[in-house]
């Protein structure tokens, strides 16, 4: 009995990766210019503005997690490498620098929008990086007419 | 490890974009894998050995033991 599973076009797969994270991406600023105003105005519990925030980002979660099933293995391979690289540097930052925090009065509170935005410069960065280096922005090696076979 | 993917292309005359439709993979894959950036997993490996109708160590192989020469094709 054949019971191979087809797996999705790669197109398919690229397009719906594209559109979904743009998507969360817009979701998630709409809804801070919203939630901005809303706190300002004291019409909304901080407490439950972080976490609306976060469903966005969990949208963008969820579809990183599905390119990495059905998209192309040596994209998925340069993503996970950028993700790794992100999440070292954080890691480099978050883990020295919070337990001085914790352990000591002299060390200022690291403001948190720059964690986010580093982990974003490092990762898209390591992105461009990746597929520069596998020849994404290079030209189409289509066919090399002189290695035509002699009819 | 080395491959002979560029040739055995070639002698189909696909271009790598048409390779990359068969095989389910982006052209910029195929580039990588002709460029020896990129070793692909196994199961691609077999695909592609299945795509030109020979076995995996004609198409690919390490350092040392050379693939199916260009002649051979």
């Amino acid at each position: 009995m054949n019971t191979t599973v087809k797996k999705p076009n790669l197109k398919q797969a690229q397009k719906r990766y594209v559109k979904t994270i743009i998507g969360w991406g817009c979701s998630f600023f709409i809804l801070f210019i919203i939630a901005v105003k809303l706190v300002i105005a004291d019409k909304l519990n901080i407490y439950v503005v972080v976490p609306m925030l976060a469903l966005p980002l969990l949208g963008v979660i969820f579809a990183l997690r599905r390119f990495l099933k059905d998209g192309d293995e040596m994209q998925k391979r340069v993503l996970v490498e950028a993700l790794l690289w992100g999440l070292s540097v954080l890691m480099m930052i978050i883990i020295p620098w919070g337990y001085m925090e914790v352990m000591t009065p002299k060390l200022p509170r690291f403001p948190l929008f720059f964690l986010g935005n580093v982990f974003m410069l490092v990762f898209l960065g390591k992105l461009m990086h990746g597929h520069w280096k596998t020849g994404m922005f290079s030209k189409t090696q289509d066919y090399d007419p002189w290695r035509e076979p002699k009819k | 490890m080395i491959n002979t993917l560029k040739q055995l292309r070639a002698a189909k005359g696909w271009s790598q974009a048409a390779l990359g439709d068969e095989l389910n993979v982006s052209r910029q894959t195929v580039n990588a894998i002709e460029t020896g950036r990129y070793d692909p997993s196994l199961p691609l490996a077999f695909k592609i050995a299945r795509l030109f109708d020979c076995a995996i160590e004609d198409v690919f192989s390490d350092r040392e033991t050379p693939a199916l020469s260009a002649d051979k094709l």
